[in-house]
């Protein structure tokens, strides 16, 4: 009885980190797709010396920031999840988040941890109303 | 005399414990698989909930009249490709089964959009649902909930 129930606790905890993966995939993605959501207008000379403007980049210090409140607002009750790199590209923006997890966390042991890796990517998206150059 | 009452006693010994060992192992199995398969429905509605905001959102920030409507209508095939079965939409009563799809926050360009997806998971064992992380029991089940936040798009 006693080898069944220790055979049990990997098994159940495995049961329970399927479903904490979705949740943290899904906080990576919203924080991706909010943290894209802050395009900046980018001046852009070309070599005639014409200026002209595209909503070109995420904003380098509004991006991570707004990520990070939707990545805190999703994964509530994971603590130890934490963002490691906020990659904005002209193209969108990556989210990459390394979590430690207790694999043990059913039964509120530290004793086993497993590492994750998520990466999310979203698109970047136009902010509207812009025209001119600020 | 002596022997006969001996080999009786251990005898009735053996089945009592035979006995308690049964419903031992099979509250153990039952509970196992009970856990397993609340474990399977928190992840589907983690999957639901995700695919409902992410959709609300997204809808939502394009002008459609019928974000709320489209959203739920996705966290129901979720939960139904999941392999749940669903009783029916709340209110409705809050027997195993059934489930619903609420929406918070501002569908406004900044702001943010909530979807919250429950189902309610039949529980026959009353340790799940703490392990779970979940409610307490209520009634014949417990309530699984996820909530996501996405920002208006």
């Amino acid at each position: 009885m006693l080898l069944l129930c220790l055979l049990a606790v990997p098994v159940l905890s495995a049961a329970w980190l399927i479903g904490t993966r979705t949740a943290v995939q899904r906080a990576a993605d919203a924080a991706a797709l909010a943290g894209a959501g802050q395009a900046v207008v980018a001046r852009q000379v070309d070599a005639r010396g014409d200026v002209y403007c595209a909503t070109a980049a995420v904003d380098p210090v509004q991006g991570p920031a707004v990520a990070a409140q939707y990545w805190a607002r999703n994964v509530t009750g994971i603590p130890t999840l934490q963002t490691l790199a906020f990659v904005a590209r002209p193209q969108g923006a990556t989210l990459t988040v390394q979590g430690t997890v207790s694999a043990a966390a059913p039964l509120r042991s530290p004793s086993s941890r497993t590492v994750w890796t998520v990466t999310a990517v979203a698109e970047l998206r136009q902010p509207a109303g812009v025209a001119a150059c600020p | 005399m002596g022997w006969r009452f001996v080999r009786e006693t251990r005898g009735q010994a053996a089945v009592v414990e035979t006995v308690i060992m049964l419903i031992l192992l099979i509250a153990f199995f039952g509970g196992f698989a009970a856990y397993a398969l609340a474990a399977h429905a928190r992840a589907v509605v983690i999957g639901a909930a995700t695919v409902a905001g992410r959709a609300a959102a997204i809808e939502c920030g394009l002008g459609s009249a019928t974000w709320q409507a489209d959203a739920t209508s996705l966290a129901e095939e979720a939960l139904k490709q999941g392999g749940l079965k669903l009783a029916g939409l709340r209110p409705g009563g809050t027997s195993p089964g059934t489930w619903s799809v609420s929406f918070g926050g501002t569908c406004a360009s900044g702001a943010d959009v909530t979807t919250t997806v429950t189902y309610d998971q039949l529980d026959l064992f009353p340790f799940i649902a703490p392990l779970l992380g979940q409610g307490p029991a209520d009634g014949w089940g417990f309530d699984l909930t996820s909530t996501a936040v996405y920002p208006v798009g």
